[in-house]
């Protein structure tokens, strides 16, 4: 009785389920189909594959957002190189090393994580504007990193901490400084919190818009996400070319995710919700 | 023996000593980032906010004109801060269904069907923001959108939902329907995972079933979570503007207009930049969003005890 109780109730689950999984990948389903059409196909074949396919749409949204492509490529990889040098240093400072005001820095650090930066974005420009670096990439970079080595700080000190002293201090006794440990004992232990950090840091980075579209003005300097909210103004209703530009920037992240799914997955347990 | 302890104490004071140059060298980089780029924009919104600033030749200490006309003379911006309440009751639906889905994903038997839930409500969530929200915009569009062919089916006119004063809220906070893929999704389901099998097995001796457990026993026990994602729910909603900023950049005729984009607009998106105006609303945002992130804070420690 009870079983079939239980397994009715599954049905029910399933379908429910199913349902979300439909509306949340039928938008994805539209933007291949889409981006597969000509403008005629798009008119008189909404829903559906049309035959043969149109590839051309792909060929040139390429052509467009390179540019912005290479941008991000830049931008990306030294946010994600600043943001890991910065906290697996500061975060075997916190974790290994005793010094005086430890607890009162560490602190101040969780107090600038509290601070809601798409609020400040304003006063941020005025003082980037102020060092010369309005519209150019290092004015993108160097806030970004700024914003995002506080998560990272903590996931890395939290991770360094529970490496057992006894290992440092035997390297100490040999006489290595503290740069040949962090080299050859933290960082060769630490794969896992240094996965999670740095696919954490290129996704935020890669996706952010807000802050890139305040500070640059250039077209040849900006970013995809920047770049994608342009073609919709430049090519109007093309939507096959649209979607092309938007197939080729999100599934390849997509792809990403799926193959690095368990390290980010335990990478956000590991940070999100400890108190 | 005496000697080997003096010495020995001696080497741990350098080290210590030495100990204390490396930490502070090694966090100097952090805090240099976080001085330059977090605490000096905060102090520019403060002393900016005295002043008539164009970002170009005007720079004219007003005292508190700005905050004046910031309280008084401003009804787009109060309009505005008013219009949170809608986003407001938006978040609490998402966050609801949020926890529902992630529950219900959990408790699907069959493990490979399982696995197979979590992925796909997993891995949307690295689809640019930006793309979501063309994608929707399309889904919007007038008269070639998907809602206005799903309406052409039915032998419906084609709404024009974002330009419709009364619908362009509700669609805003449509976007992305059914709000699933996400952080939270991530956050729930670990922490659904989390519970202690033992209690919801006992539960169900006692004879407790499905929804009873679910709100008696599994939603007290993921209340930490939940406070969390709570709390940054609150924040997120004076800092979110980035949608309406692509989607309707406020209009039509300031229906959809945001505190944070209204800040936005007066710095930038005018013909006379009024920098030193925004530092103003800048900075009484920040105090809203600090205060309620405070609130909510002492409610969960409250809760707590």
């Amino acid at each position: 009785m009870r079983k079939k109780k239980k397994s009715k109730s599954q049905i029910f689950i399933v379908f429910y389920l199913a349902v979300m999984a439909f509306i949340t990948l039928f938008p994805f389903y539209l933007m291949v189909v889409t981006s597969t059409k000509d403008q005629i196909g798009f008119i008189q074949n909404f829903w559906g594959v049309q035959l043969p396919v149109y590839f051309e749409n792909y060929i040139s949204a390429w052509e467009v957002i390179r540019v912005y492509a290479l941008n991000s490529v830049k931008v990306t990889l030294f946010t994600v190189i600043g943001v890991l040098l910065v906290s697996v240093l500061a975060g075997y400072a916190f974790a290994k090393l005793k010094f005086k005001g430890r607890n009162l820095l560490f602190y101040l650090l969780m107090m600038f994580q509290m601070i809601p930066v798409t609020l400040i974005l304003i006063p941020m420009l005025i003082n980037v504007n102020a060092l010369g670096m309005n519209d150019t990439h290092a004015g993108v970079i160097l806030p970004q990193v700024a914003t995002g080595c506080i998560m990272p700080i903590m996931l890395t000190r939290g991770y360094f901490y529970s490496i057992p002293d006894s290992i440092f201090e035997a390297a100490r006794i040999d006489g290595a400084g503290e740069l040949k440990i962090i080299n050859s004992i933290v960082l060769p232990v630490s794969k896992p919190v240094l996965g999670s950090v740095c696919l954490f840091t290129f996704f935020s980075s890669f996706n952010s818009f807000m802050w890139p579209y305040i500070v640059l003005s250039s077209d040849e300097l900006r970013t995809i996400p920047i770049g994608l909210n342009r073609l919709i103004g430049q090519y109007g209703t093309n939507f096959g070319f649209q979607m092309a530009a938007y197939a080729i920037v999100s599934i390849p992240l997509m792809l990403l995710i799926l193959s690095t799914l368990r390290i980010y997955v335990e990478g956000m347990n590991l940070g999100a919700v400890k108190e | 023996m005496a000697l080997v302890k003096r010495n020995i104490k001696r080497s741990s004071t350098t080290l210590s000593r030495k100990q204390n140059f490396y930490a502070y060298l090694f966090i100097l980089p952090a805090f240099i980032f976080l001085f330059m780029f977090l605490f000096m924009p905060l102090a520019t919104a403060v002393v900016k906010s005295f002043y008539r600033y164009d970002c170009m030749s005007i720079n004219e200490f007003i005292g508190l004109e700005n905050y004046r006309k910031l309280f008084f003379e401003d009804p787009k911006f109060w309009d505005s801060m008013l219009r949170l309440l809608i986003y407001f009751v938006g978040f609490l639906i998402c966050l609801f269904t949020q926890i529902v889905t992630s529950k219900l994903v959990q408790s699907v038997a069959n493990q490979r069907l399982q696995k197979v839930f979590r992925a796909t409500f997993i891995v949307p969530m690295v689809v640019p923001a930006i793309v979501t929200l063309l994608m929707w915009k399309f889904i919007y569009y007038p008269e070639i959108g998907v809602i206005a062919r799903i309406a052409e089916m039915f032998g419906v006119s084609s709404p024009n939902l974002l330009g419709d004063p009364r619908t362009v809220n509700v669609s805003l906070i449509f976007i992305g329907f059914p709000w699933v893929a996400g952080t939270n999704f991530i956050i729930l389901y670990s922490a659904f995972q989390g519970v202690d099998k033992s209690l919801t097995e006992a539960a169900a001796i006692d004879g407790s079933i499905g929804i009873n457990t679910f709100f008696k026993i599994e939603l007290p026990t993921i209340l930490p979570q939940l406070k969390v994602l709570f709390v940054y729910g609150i924040i997120g909603l004076v800092q979110q503007y980035e949608k309406n900023l692509v989607m309707t950049n406020g209009g039509p005729n300031n229906a959809s207009n945001l505190p944070g984009l209204h800040m936005y607009n007066v710095a930038l998106g005018s013909l006379e930049p009024e920098f030193g105006y925004a530092c103003a609303i800048s900075v009484l945002l920040f105090a809203v969003t600090m205060g309620a992130s405070v609130m909510a804070m002492r409610f969960k420690e409250e809760k707590n005890a």
